[in-house]
């Protein structure tokens, strides 16, 4: 389990488009909406799986920025020095 | 805590920390919550126990904060109280800790027997390394010696490095004097930022802050691709239009149509090089409707004209520069309006081929009275064969218009290294300079420096060294016999590379690398050190704001890897001045076990009384990055100066006594400022503002006449295309660290060319085929993009530098701007052929 965090901004034409894709995308939990701006968590298997999603947060239409905000990765520390 | 209330407890920290960084970037909250108090902060409920740092990337310089456990880091988190960023990172934030973990970490010292690279212990790699220094320094003097060091050495790092070569050597050398052959890779990256700065103002690095960025109404970006190179300041950016978006506009200049470009409300696509002409017209624009600010000119500036025709540095030890490179002669205001008229809006059109509407509006912009004007700019300016020249241009406009120095408005000349300035620039690990602007070549420099080190002054090199391209071209002539490089890597970063690997392969070298994974520098290396990395080891940076950030160390080390102190410390201690004393007696004269905060305060003590103060160490490691000049109000508190007097007028005061400088040169911000102007009540000093650094040119800033001159190399007939080079968005410069993160190897694992559509469809290319790219210095193949993230002019080929496996510097050209010293890594000539 790795969790996240993140900050998006988007045009504000956009931005209902933007949240209602958002909104869609499995994995993702909308805390905040405000002046065209997301704040989400994300809860996924990996590092990679999350950055995967940013990424396709990132190309959606009308978005400006995808920020990280917090990012906890205890498991996945474990998983790896396991391997 | 159970499982479950394990992860409900973790996601309702990542939300509300989420939220709270929202309303901070919507402007609803001035702060976010400071979750970690003060230093070494508490352990949470998760048994992770968080710690202030500063991301390791890049030269924004966000403040992190780390959480760890067992000695591992297990978390990260945007430092809502650091001001640079305010909470936020960028994505590559999620890859901090793991550049730290990769597979193939070095974990002992390496040697080279019989060709191949073999484990040896500590001892014998220091021992043989202090005896090659020795039969070197004693056979062939200090010039046979050159470091190459990085803006991504810590401050304390690069403070050993310069002590080391530059007032420890002398004590071995046979000539007495120590080397100044030490030079950071931000010579390929800052130089002619510095060369500017110097000529212009006497004084290194930005007046403003990254708060401007709230104040400013109109941005002009320069070929800087700030969406993707420095993401959380272009947020920054994006925040200000989104709260005002039909006032704000953002002007984007460059050759390739970038996520910058996007977002601008005006692209100005420009030939290579005619920045040059873009920017004197928009100084002819002002001078021609008048928009000039006539008190400021009066009151603080001074016109000059440079010397022209000054050569490309192509020929080895700059046989091709004219000795007056770097002149500058008096003139008046008339001859520089005159000089300036030629660039007509018609004229530049055609230099640049930019429309003639396009310029006129982007030049009514940045000369309007009314607007408050930033502009930002990195590589595209410095890495110019008339790098310093391009930034002096900016630099007119700001100056002409009177739009410096305050809040949002201002020339800013962003970094991309972690410490290019706090260390590189600051600290002064450059073949010329000394500490706190100080240079090698004046007398009277040497002598603080050698007072402050306490060494004889002749011991310190008054003859500056051979500056990057040159060191290496040292290499290839035989006159360097031993070079040490850390953190760096040279072996895959130089222009015209090919050369410079032959030579370390066949040329009488000793080659010693410290670094934290191979690389293409390992395998030339006779010696490989392990080194520790970011949190693996106390360290401070400093960003391109001027601000100095601190951390503990954190996390350990792998193996048996070490700092670069406690390296150059063993081979110093290695190296006998005579039977009582070694070198490291005399430059590291430090308690070992709590070092830095000696080194710290010797440090700081070049800077203190002239504008350039470091804040104390305590400062530096209770808060969360603070902006020098960092000035205490009375000499009783701090500090060589009294302005008790002036303190009353000075925004942002600290209850502590002291202030950190957002706005230098501005009397209501900077006791600097405020304390010269009472001083000198002869003069007028609009709006408040003084260079008073500028002792040589009775404290004026310096507005200088330079022409458009072409480049080093443009395309012909046999190589019809311009080729630039950068970086990618995944990748961080040679990729040693960012390609140790699956994430990123998988999402872009290796290099192509970036291609215009027209272009490829001429030549019938598709996405994916194999195009040879072929410069007179060699050939390389790449498949190809059409349609990616950002869309080069037509006639432009553009190839990031980071995969080691297809290296673009293979066929770039080792020209360099003759007053910078700084290569162009953005402009040569090559062919494009499908394979
Ligand atoms: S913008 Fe630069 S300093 Fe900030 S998180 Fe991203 S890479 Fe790090």
């Amino acid at each position: 389990m790795v969790i996240s965090s993140l900050v998006i901004s988007s045009s504000p034409t956009a931005f209902d488009a933007v949240c209602d894709s958002i909104g869609k995308m499995p994995k993702i939990e909308i805390v905040e909406k405000q002046d065209s701006k997301l704040a989400i968590v994300l809860e996924t298997d990996s590092t990679e799986e999350a950055v995967t999603i940013a990424s396709e947060i990132q190309s959606l239409d009308g978005i400006l920025n995808v920020e990280l905000v917090s990012h906890f990765f205890e498991d996945e520390q474990k998983q790896e020095e396991n391997q | 805590m159970g499982a479950m209330d394990r992860r409900d407890f973790i996601k309702s920290t990542a939300a509300s920390l989420a939220v709270s960084s929202l309303l901070v970037s919507c402007g609803k909250k001035e702060k976010g919550e400071p979750l970690v108090q003060k230093i070494g902060g508490e352990i949470d409920a998760l048994g992770i126990k968080w710690d202030k740092s500063v991301c390791r990337f890049c030269g924004v310089g966000c403040g992190v904060l780390v959480g760890r456990k067992n000695g591992k880091v297990v978390a990260t988190k945007g430092d809502p109280e650091c001001w640079s960023n305010k909470g936020l990172n960028c994505i590559k934030g999620y890859f901090l800790s793991k550049i730290l973990y990769g597979k193939d970490r070095l974990t002992t010292p390496l040697i080279r027997k019989n060709g191949k690279l073999v484990s040896a212990t500590w001892d014998e790699a220091l021992d043989l390394i202090a005896k090659k220094y020795e039969e070197i320094l004693k056979r062939d003097g200090s010039d046979a010696v050159a470091m190459f060091g990085t803006g991504q050495w810590t401050i304390f790092e690069g403070y050993a490095a310069v002590k080391f070569m530059k007032a420890g050597l002398g004590f071995i050398s046979k000539d007495g004097v120590g080397s100044n052959n030490i030079d950071p890779n931000a010579r390929m990256c800052m130089a002619s930022a510095v060369a500017a700065f110097m000529r212009t103002f006497q004084s290194d690095e930005p007046m403003g802050t990254y708060e401007d960025i709230e104040h400013a109404d109109t941005f002009f970006t320069w070929g800087a691709n700030m969406a993707e190179m420095h993401p959380v300041l272009f947020s920054r950016i994006i925040d200000t239009k989104l709260k005002n978006p039909d006032r704000v506009k953002i002007v984007d200049l460059g050759t390739q149509f970038t996520r910058v470009s996007e977002e601008a409300d005006l692209y100005l696509e420009f030939k290579p090089q005619t920045d040059l002409a873009i920017a004197n017209y928009f100084a002819n624009y002002i001078i021609k409707n008048k928009l000039y600010d006539e008190d400021f000119v009066k009151d603080n500036l001074v016109f000059k004209k440079g010397e022209t025709n000054i050569g490309y540095g192509l020929k080895d030890k700059g046989a091709d520069i004219p000795k007056t490179a770097g002149k500058m002669e008096k003139i008046s205001f008339d001859e520089y309006k005159k000089f300036v008229s030629t660039y007509t809006a018609k004229y530049t059109s055609k230099l640049s081929g930019v429309p003639v509407e396009k310029l006129r509006e982007a030049a009514k912009l940045i000369s309007d009275p009314n607007r408050k004007v930033c502009s930002y700019w990195t590589m595209g300016f410095n890495q110019h064969t008339r790098g310093t020249w391009v930034n002096h241009l900016v630099y007119n406009i700001h100056l002409l218009t009177g739009k410096i120095a305050k809040p949002g408005q201002g020339p800013f000349s962003l970094t991309g290294q972690p410490s290019a300035c706090g260390t590189a620039r600051e600290v002064g690990t450059f073949v010329h300079r000394l500490p706190a602007d100080m240079v090698v070549k004046v007398a009277k420099h040497r002598e603080i420096a050698a007072k402050i080190w306490k060494i004889p002054v002749e011991k310190i090199n008054p003859k500056v060294g051979l500056h990057t391209i040159e060191m290496f071209r040292a290499i290839d002539n035989g006159q360097i016999k031993l070079l040490w490089t850390q953190v760096t890597n040279p072996f895959h970063s130089m222009p015209n590379l090919n050369r410079f690997t032959k030579a370390a392969k066949e040329r009488d070298i000793f080659i010693i690398v410290s670094d934290v994974y191979p690389t293409r520098s390992t395998e030339v290396a006779d010696v490989v050190l392990p080194s520790a990395m970011w949190v693996e080891k106390e360290g401070a940076y400093g960003n391109a704001e001027r601000r100095t950030q601190h951390w503990n160390k954190i996390a350990d080390s792998p193996g048996e890897a070490r700092t670069e102190i406690w390296q150059m410390w063993e081979v110093a201690k290695r190296l006998k001045v005579d039977a009582n004393r070694t070198v490291a007696d005399i430059i590291y004269n430090y308690n070992p076990d709590n070092y830095y905060e000696e080194m710290w305060d010797e440090y700081r003590s070049f800077t203190l009384g002239i504008g350039k103060d470091l804040a104390p160490y305590n400062v530096i490691r209770e808060e969360h990055g603070v902006c020098w000049p960092y000035v205490a109000k009375s000499k009783a508190v701090n500090g060589k100066k009294d302005f008790s007097d002036v303190w009353a007028d000075i925004e942002n005061t600290e209850p502590n006594g002291f202030v950190s400088v957002k706005w230098r040169y501005n009397a209501r911000y900077d006791p600097y400022a405020a304390k010269f102007i009472k001083e000198h009540p002869e003069r007028s000093f609009k709006d408040g503002i003084v260079f008073y650094k500028a002792s040589k040119n009775d404290y004026r800033a310096t507005v200088l006449a330079v022409p458009y001159e072409p480049p080093g190399e443009s395309p012909d007939n046999e190589y019809p295309f311009w080729l630039c080079t950068g970086r990618v968005l995944e990748h961080w410069h040679t990729g040693t660290m960012t390609m140790r993160v699956p994430e990123l190897r998988r999402a872009v694992p290796r290099a192509v060319v970036n291609l215009n559509e027209d272009d490829a469809r001429k030549m019938g290319i598709k996405r994916g085929d194999l195009v040879r790219i072929s410069s007179r210095r060699g050939s390389v193949v790449f498949p190809a993009d059409i349609g990616g993230r950002s869309v080069p002019q037509k006639g432009l080929v553009f190839i990031p530098f980071f995969d080691e496996t297809r290296m673009v510097n293979e066929i770039t050209l080792d020209q360099y701007d003759p007053i910078s010293k700084e290569p162009d890594y953005k402009k040569c000539a090559v062919k494009v052929e499908k394979v």
